[in-house]
C-alpha cells in the first residue's frame, strides 16, 4: 500500500444541494473545501478523479426503478405533478427533488466509488470524500437527506472485486440503518454504528440486539447512547468496542462514516461532542486502520449542518489527521473573514469564543457527574457496551481489551504446582502444560493455525500471555516437543455486568482453540480435561458459553449445530453440564451452549444460588 | 386490525399422542413457544413451552423425566380461543384476564391460527411506527375537539409527513398526551412550531431534551 493520501472532492459536487434553507446545501462542500486550502493542506494533486456511478455499480444496492424514479423526478416540476409517486420512493420533505438530483447523486456514489476503488487497489492509502457517507438511504427510498447509499455502493462493489473484509464505522449521531441493512446477512462486511438511542431520534434503528443475519449474525453492531453522551462518553464507547471487534475480524478495508452532527451545536441531535472528540475520534480510526486494516482506510463526510463553524473544522482536523499534514497553529484570518461564524439566527455557539481557535476549550464542570440526569445517562451508556462486548466481542478478545473498571475479584485461584501431561495426537505427541506464566508462553512459539482473532501468531502469544497475567487468569497449552502451542484453554473472571460475574467462586472458560491442522484429535477434549484436573477447581464452579456466530464455522465445515454437538461432547468430558438459561446471549441463537461445572466441594448454598441465577424470565426456554 | 390480520397462520400443531420430546424438539427448531394440540380439524388444547419443562431452569437431563409423556398429560385442555375477525384489543384482554400468552383462533371449519404475544408486540410496533426511518416527538393537547386536527396542519405545513399518531390519556385532567413519528430526520424546526403554536412538545434536536421519558 503507497504512502499517499487523497481527497474525493471537486466543485462538480455542489450540485447535490436541496437549497438554501435546507440542512444539507451545497454551502457545506464551499466551506469545507475553501478552509483547506486557506490552512494550505490540500494540494491539486491531492484530488482524486471520480466520475458519476455506473447502472451496473448503483444497482448492486438500489432498485432500477428507484433509479428511474430519481432521474424522472429530476425534472423541474415533476415532483408536483405526481406527488403521491415522489412520496413512494421517499421524494418527499428532508429527500424534495430538487433539478438535477439524480446527477448530482450519481456524482456523490462515484466519488466514494473511486475512493474505496484506490485504496482497494493500493494506489492510494487513505482516501477522504467529504461530500459522502449517505447511509440512510435504502434499496427503493430517500432517506434522511440520502438518495445513493454512496457507501453502501462502494464497498459491495469492492467486496465483488476483491476478496476483502471491510470493517465499516459509523461515528454519524443518528444509525446507520442503510448499510447496515445492505449488508446485514453478509459475513465479510462487519458493520458498527455508534449513535444517539433512537428512543427519540431519527430513524428510530440501531438497537444493540440488531446483530445481523445469518451467515453475517454478530457482523451488525450497534452502541446506541443517551443524548449528552459529551466527547468522554463517547470515547469510552468507542474504545470499548470498535478496537476490539477489529481484532475479532480481522478486516482489510476500513471505512468510516465520520458524521459531525453529534456536535453540540449541531441543530439535529443531543450528543454534544466538541471539536476534540472528532480530532480524538479521527486519530484512534487512523491508529485503526495501521494496526488492523494494513493502513487502509476511507473516511467520508456523512452529516454535520451546522455550516458555519463545526462542519469545516471538522472535516480539516478529519483530512489533517488522515494526511498527517500539520494545521497552522489558527484558522487562516482570510477564510474566518469570508466565513464569520455562525448566522444571527443560529442559537450562539457552546463552544469556544474565540473565532480563530480549531478547537473549543476545555471547560471545568461541563459534562460532569452534577449535571441532573448524568449518573443515569453514565449508567446507561455503561449498560449498553457491556451489552455490546457480551454479544459481539469473542471472550478472549474481552480479556486482550479489558473494559475499564474494577473486577469482580472474588474468583481468585489458589496456587498449585504448574503439571505437565502428555497426549498422543494423530499428529504426534505433545506437552500438556498448565498454570502457563507469562514469560514461558512468551517463549514459546504459536502455530499459525491458531488464528481466532488475530493474524500473526505473534500476536497470538502476546494475548495468551496477557491472560496469564490476570489476576484470576489461568491459561493450559498443548504444546509439540519442539515448543510450539497447538492448543490452549483460557480460564478467567466472567465480565463486569454479566449475569453471573458477581458470583463468588465463579470463573468462566473464555476460550478454548485448536489449531486448525491439529483439530479431530481429541486435542480440546484432552486439554480441557487436564485443564480442570487439580484439585481446587472442587471448590468453584465454571461456566462456558458458546455463541455459534463466533464459531470457526468455514474452517471446521461444520453446521452450527453439529459444531454445538462436537463442543458439547468436549465439556461433557471434563465435568461440565448443559444447562438451560434465558441469558438473553445464549438464548438468542438455538445453537448457543451454556455449559457448567460445579465442584464437588461447592456448598449447596452457593450452587443454588447459581441455579437461581440461570432462569430469570417469565417464560422457560424449553 | 383484526386478529386474522395479526396472527400467525398455519402454526404447527400437534396430535394428542405426541410425545413431550417431540414438541420440545418442534419449538426449539421453529423458535416458538406454544403449540396447539388438534385432533383432526378439532382443537383439544395447548402446550406452552412452560408445561415443557420439569422445572424452571431444570438441566436438559432433569427434563429427560417427562419426554416420552403424550401431550395430553401436559397441555392445558379446553383452551380461551378467539374468532378471527374479532378486533386486536379484544384478544388483548382476553389475554391480560386470563394471564396467558396465546390464542388459538378458531373458525367454523376449526383451527385456522394462532394469536399470541409477540404477534400483538408486532401490532404494537406498527401502530407506534417504530420500523419506519422517523423521529418521534411527544406533545399534549387541551382535551377538546379540533385540538389534534390544529397541531396536525402545523406539522403539515412544513411538509413533513407523519408516519404514525397515537393519542393517550394526558398527564393532566382535561388533556391528552400525543405520540408522533414523523418523517424526518430534522425535527427540531417541527417541534419549535409546534410549541409556537402554542402545543407544548418535545423531540430529538437542538430545542427539544430528547430525554427518556419520565
Amino acid at each position: 500500500v503507497s504512502g499517499a493520501c487523497a481527497l474525493a472532492a471537486d466543485d462538480r459536487l455542489a450540485a447535490y444541494d436541496f437549497g438554501p434553507d435546507h440542512p444539507f446545501q451545497a454551502g457545506r462542500l464551499e466551506a469545507g473545501l475553501s478552509l483547506l486550502r486557506a490552512a494550505k493542506v490540500l494540494v491539486d494533486t491531492d484530488l482524486l478523479a471520480f466520475e458519476p456511478a455506473a447502472d451496473a455499480d448503483l444497482e448492486l444496492v438500489h432498485d432500477r426503478d428507484y433509479l428511474e424514479a430519481l432521474a424522472r423526478f429530476s425534472v423541474p416540476g415533476a415532483a408536483a405533478a405526481d406527488p403521491a409517486g415522489a412520496t413512494r420512493f421517499g421524494l418527499v420533505g428532508d429527500n424534495r427533488p430538487f433539478p438535477g438530483m439524480e446527477a448530482a447523486a450519481r456524482l456523490v456514489a462515484g466519488a466514494t466509488v473511486a475512493a474505496v476503488d484506490a485504496v482497494a487497489a493500493g494506489g492510494r492509502s487513505h482516501v477522504f470524500a467529504p461530500v459522502a457517507g449517505l447511509h440512510h438511504a435504502q434499496r427503493r427510498r430517500a432517506v434522511g437527506f440520502c438518495l445513493v447509499n454512496d457507501v453502501a455502493v462502494a464497498v459491495a462493489r469492492c467486496t465483488r472485486a476483491w476478496p476483502l473484509r471491510v470493517l465499516y464505522v459509523d461515528l454519524d449521531a443518528h444509525h446507520g440503518d442503510g448499510v447496515q441493512a445492505a449488508f446485514y446477512d453478509d459475513p465479510r462486511v462487519c458493520t458498527v454504528s455508534l449513535h444517539e438511542t433512537g428512543r427519540y431520534l431519527f430513524p428510530g434503528t440501531g438497537e444493540v440486539h440488531e446483530l445481523g443475519r445469518p451467515p453475517g449474525t454478530g457482523r451488525s453492531v450497534n452502541v446506541p447512547l443517551e443524548p449528552r453522551t459529551g466527547d468522554d462518553g463517547f470515547l469510552a464507547a468507542f474504545d470499548a468496542v470498535v478496537e476490539p471487534l477489529a481484532a475479532a475480524f480481522r478486516p482489510d478495508l476500513l471505512v468510516t462514516q465520520n458524521g459531525c452532527d453529534g456536535h453540540a451545536d449541531d441543530p439535529l441531535s443531543d450528543l454534544a461532542l466538541s471539536l476534540r472528540g472528532y480530532r480524538d475520534l479521527a486519530r484512534r480510526l487512523h491508529r485503526l486502520a495501521h494496526r488492523h486494516c494494513q493502513g487502509r482506510w476511507v473516511a467520508t463526510g456523512g452529516g454535520g449542518y451546522d455550516l458555519d463553524r463545526v462542519v469545516p473544522r471538522a472535516w480539516a482536523l478529519l483530512w489533517s489527521e488522515l494526511s498527517r499534514r500539520r494545521l497552522p497553529t489558527r484558522v487562516p484570518p482570510a477564510w474566518l473573514a469570508t466565513h464569520p461564524g455562525p448566522r444571527p439566527s443560529g442559537a450562539p455557539p457552546r463552544g469556544s469564543p474565540d473565532p480563530s481557535a480549531w478547537l473549543e476549550r476545555r471547560r471545568r464542570g461541563d459534562g460532569g457527574r452534577d449535571r441532573p440526569g448524568a449518573r443515569e445517562m453514565e449508567e446507561r451508556n455503561r449498560r449498553t457496551v457491556r451489552a455490546v462486548r457480551r454479544l459481539a466481542l469473542p471472550p478472549s478478545v474481552r480479556v486482550v481489551y479489558p473494559l475499564a473498571g474494577p473486577g469482580g475479584g472474588t474468583g481468585r485461584l489458589p496456587g498449585w504446582e504448574p503439571r505437565a501431561g502428555e497426549h498422543q495426537a494423530p499428529g504426534g505427541p505433545l506437552v500438556l502444560r498448565d498454570r502457563c506464566p507469562a514469560s514461558l508462553l512468551r517463549r514459546l512459539e504459536v502455530d499459525p493455525g491458531i488464528h481466532a482473532f488475530v493474524r500473526a501468531p505473534a500476536q497470538e502469544r502476546e494475548v495468551l500471555a496477557r491472560i496469564a497475567e490476570e489476576p484470576s487468569g489461568e491459561v493450559a497449552v498443548a504444546h509439540t516437543p519442539e515448543g510450539v502451542v497447538v492448543a490452549y484453554v483460557a480460564v478467567l473472571e466472567p465480565e463486569p455486568g454479566t449475569r453471573f460475574a458477581s458470583l463468588p467462586g465463579l470463573l468462566e472458560v473464555g476460550a478454548i482453540e485448536v489449531a486448525t491442522g491439529w483439530r479431530r484429535g481429541g486435542v480440546a477434549s484432552a486439554l480441557l480435561r487436564f485443564a480442570v484436573e487439580p484439585d481446587p477447581f472442587e471448590d468453584l464452579i465454571l461456566i462456558a458459553s458458546g455463541l455459534a456466530w463466533h464459531w470457526d464455522l468455514d474452517e471446521s465445515g461444520l453446521q452450527a449445530t453439529a459444531y454445538r454437538r462436537v463442543l458439547r461432547r468436549v465439556f461433557e468430558g471434563a465435568g461440565f453440564e448443559p444447562l438451560a438459561t434465558d441469558e438473553p446471549e445464549i438464548a438468542y441463537h438455538p445453537a448457543n451452549l451454556f455449559v457448567a461445572r460445579v465442584g464437588r466441594r461447592v456448598p449447596p448454598a452457593r450452587r443454588a444460588a447459581f441455579t437461581a441465577r440461570l432462569v430469570r424470565g417469565h417464560h422457560p426456554v424449553p | 386490525v383484526l386478529v386474522a390480520e395479526a396472527m400467525t397462520r398455519r402454526p404447527v400443531t400437534m396430535a394428542p399422542g405426541a410425545t413431550v420430546a417431540a414438541a420440545r424438539s418442534a419449538m426449539r427448531r421453529g423458535r416458538f413457544r406454544h403449540l396447539p394440540v388438534v385432533a383432526g380439524a378439532e382443537l383439544v388444547g395447548v402446550v406452552a413451552a412452560s408445561d415443557l419443562q420439569a422445572w424452571p431452569g431444570a438441566p436438559v437431563e432433569a427434563a429427560e423425566s417427562l419426554a416420552d409423556r403424550p401431550l395430553t398429560e401436559v397441555m392445558s385442555a379446553d383452551p380461551v380461543t378467539v374468532w378471527p375477525d374479532e378486533p386486536v384489543e379484544v384478544a388483548a384482554r382476553l389475554l391480560v384476564e386470563h394471564a396467558i400468552g396465546c390464542l388459538p383462533v378458531v373458525a367454523d371449519e376449526g383451527l385456522v391460527g394462532i394469536l399470541t404475544e409477540s404477534d400483538l408486540f408486532g401490532v404494537l410496533l406498527g401502530l407506534l411506527g417504530g420500523g419506519e426511518p422517523s423521529s418521534r416527538i411527544t406533545l399534549v393537547l387541551p382535551d377538546v375537539p379540533g385540538a389534534l386536527g390544529r397541531a396536525m396542519t402545523v406539522v403539515g405545513d412544513l411538509g413533513v409527513n407523519l408516519l404514525t399518531v397515537v393519542t393517550e390519556p394526558g398527564p393532566e385532567p382535561g388533556t391528552r398526551g400525543v405520540v408522533l413519528r414523523a418523517g424526518t430526520i430534522n425535527a427540531a424546526p417541527v417541534v419549535a412550531a409546534l410549541v409556537a403554536a402554542g402545543f407544548p412538545a418535545t423531540g430529538p434536536g437542538r430545542t427539544g431534551p430528547g430525554r427518556p421519558d419520565r
